[in-house]
């Protein structure tokens, strides 16, 4: 069901696919980054309310954002490694052309998707920027920041999509 | 007809391998187009789905169950089960659904379990002449109970898609995990007691037994820390989970004694990859969810079950159906954000109470990663021994019997799972 393992930006992969690898890992370790970032927000809000006594105002929405900008930074990394759930009862029974077809038609979806969200998030943004909106809450920031990563983390699986699609195109044989 | 239209394509689009985040959003973008001419929308409704502070729930469990496998808490988790209960004939098995049990209210996922219990339960159990079916297969058993007993991330996802409050929905699948670990450890009781051959190891004496005590002491205790806070009021979910993180911190630098600056990059960076995998298809879902809504599609199942003339009991029946026969094919945070957002209109008219059917819920998930073709914690023991996949299939069967018995149980008596949530003060 899932399939595991490095998608390969090894030594003989083309350029494309080795600088989007690594732009892509950069953005994953800045999500696990955020992960522990996470982490030390809530700890930071359970200690400002039992030790201190000063119940943290900025916790909650500040822990949504972060999240937000950590599933995003990492997504392109998930795909890269094959870490996406996927069922594998075809394509696991199918070899050569078929395999290729299909290994495209995943990456052809991937970036399909990663194009609406993009598109989408893209007039979100320009939306809010021209409206002057804000968040709610009690810690009200332009609406835009917090809605930057669903852009920029769809645009890197864009890429990455591309970027196997290319590779594939070159190799013609599936992973 | 639309209904069917919507699944069949989503279907084909799951079948041919696409990862499930990209065939929901592409289910979601094809209905958009046709029906709202624009996909403008998708964007508000993904944000909207994942700004959700509740949902670091998820992030933070996965992170303090990496901790607990690195420190290698396991080991001595199945030690101290091992020597308390692994004289007994049938003993090693128990000791594996016990081991599993108390995992289970660690890792909160049940490929976690069955791949950490696995690996040292049944290399153990064939030591001691087990036939290699019947270790697969409790090994595959009870590590499903990762879902059903608290924390569970799938019951975090359905507590959030069905607004129940989580800490009910913890509650309430404790009895109803219980009461499985004690039927599978029955089982093996029964099943060793037919089986002359089976050896046992040898009755370790007091003083051992109470070294391995105190060994997985930090183990053990590590569901009350967690899970107490959450009862007690003491904490949210979310913060109860980031405390359960700096507790798994704590015990592996200062108690293990094991544990680096590294292992905790590696761990960050595991835990990342597996709940950006989950936020993904929850992203897709969304898109999926909000599409169907458009079309009015979950009114129309609430339609015609309606016309149907089936009463609540034979709509639950009709869905663990259908639910079971997805879970031979689909993964189940798929099921769960597939089905969930349809189905809840029609519970609601149904009034058919969203605890109970939420633990019915997780425990045909529990079924559906030990069914074939698709089954996770299968692939998961494939990955670990060298069995192959029929006789992993072939050890599970009598669990799946068993499991069924569970929900029957379960869908009769609904206050196995009720009782304990709504006698702790969670209203309804």
């Amino acid at each position: 069901m899932i399939s595991k393992g490095d998608s390969g930006a090894d030594d003989s992969a083309p350029l494309f696919l080795r600088a989007t690898s690594l732009v892509v890992r950069i953005f994953g370790a800045v999500s696990a980054a955020l992960l522990l970032v996470v982490f030390a927000v809530v700890i930071y809000a359970v200690a400002q309310r039992y030790f201190f006594g000063r119940p943290l105002l900025w916790g909650d929405e500040t822990t949504g954002w972060l999240l937000i900008a950590m599933i995003l930074c990492g997504a392109a990394e998930a795909y890269r490694q094959n870490d996406h759930i996927a069922m594998d009862i075809v394509s696991s029974r199918v070899k050569g052309r078929g395999a290729i077809l299909l290994r495209a038609l995943f990456d052809l979806a991937v970036f399909a998707v990663a194009v609406v969200i993009a598109v989408s998030a893209w007039e979100a943004i320009a939306f809010a920027r021209s409206f002057g909106s804000y968040t709610t809450g009690n810690f009200p920031i332009p609406s835009w920041i917090p809605q930057t990563p669903l852009l920029v983390g769809s645009v890197l699986l864009a890429l990455m999509a591309l970027a196997r699609l290319g590779d594939l195109a070159l190799r013609r044989t599936a992973p | 007809m639309t209904m069917a239209l919507v699944f069949a394509g989503l279907i084909v689009l799951l079948v041919t391998g696409i990862p499930v985040f990209a065939a929901l959003g592409l289910a979601a973008t094809a209905i958009l187009l046709i029906f709202e001419g624009s996909v403008s929308s998708v964007a508000d409704t993904v944000f909207a789905a994942l700004d959700k502070p509740v949902l670091a729930t998820i992030p933070l469990f996965v992170f303090m169950a990496q901790i607990m496998v690195r420190t290698k808490v396991i080991d001595d988790l199945y030690d101290m089960a091992n020597a308390v209960i692994g004289h007994v004939r049938g003993g090693l098995g128990i000791a594996t659904v016990l081991s599993c049990t108390i995992f289970a209210a660690i890792s909160g996922s049940s490929v976690a379990t069955a791949l950490s219990i696995g690996s040292s339960a049944i290399p153990q159990m064939k030591r001691f002449g087990y036939p290699e079916r019947d270790a697969l297969g409790v090994v595959a058993a009870g590590g499903t109970l990762g879902i059903l007993i608290p924390p569970s991330g799938p019951m975090i996802l359905y507590a959030i898609v069905s607004e129940v409050s989580i800490g009910a929905l913890f509650l309430a699948g404790i009895i109803p995990g219980l009461l499985l670990a004690l039927i599978f450890s029955l089982y093996c009781l029964a099943r060793a007691g037919a089986q002359k051959h089976e050896g046992t190891p040898q009755w370790v004496g007091w003083p051992k037994v109470a070294r391995a005590l105190g060994r997985s002491f930090w183990a053990v205790m590590t569901p009350p820390v967690v899970l107490g806070g959450i009862y007690l009021g003491i904490f949210t979910a979310t913060e109860a989970a980031a405390v359960g993180v700096l507790y798994a911190l704590l015990v592996a630098v200062f108690a293990y004694r094991n544990f680096g600056m590294w292992d905790l990059v590696d761990c960050a960076w595991r835990s990342m990859r597996t709940s950006v995998m989950m936020f993904m298809i929850i992203a897709g879902a969304a898109m999926f969810g909000h599409a169907i809504t458009i079309i009015r599609l979950p009114v129309g199942v609430t339609e015609a079950v309606t016309h149907m003339g089936l009463g609540p009991l034979g709509f639950i029946l009709a869905v663990m159906a259908v639910i079971f026969i997805m879970g031979m094919f689909f993964e189940t945070i798929a099921i769960i954000l597939i089905t969930t957002p349809i189905l809840l209109p029609t519970m609601v008219a149904f009034d058919i109470d969203l605890i109970w059917y939420g633990v019915l819920l997780m425990i045909n998930l529990e079924l559906a990663l030990i069914t074939p073709p698709v089954g996770m914690n299968l692939f998961v023991l494939k990955g670990i021994t060298d069995a192959s996949l029929g006789e992993i299939v072939r050890g599970t069967y009598p669990y799946v019997f068993l499991m069924l018995a569970g929900l029957a149980l379960l869908i009769i008596i609904p206050g196995l799972a009720t009782w304990l949530p709504y006698a702790s003060g969670f209203g309804r």
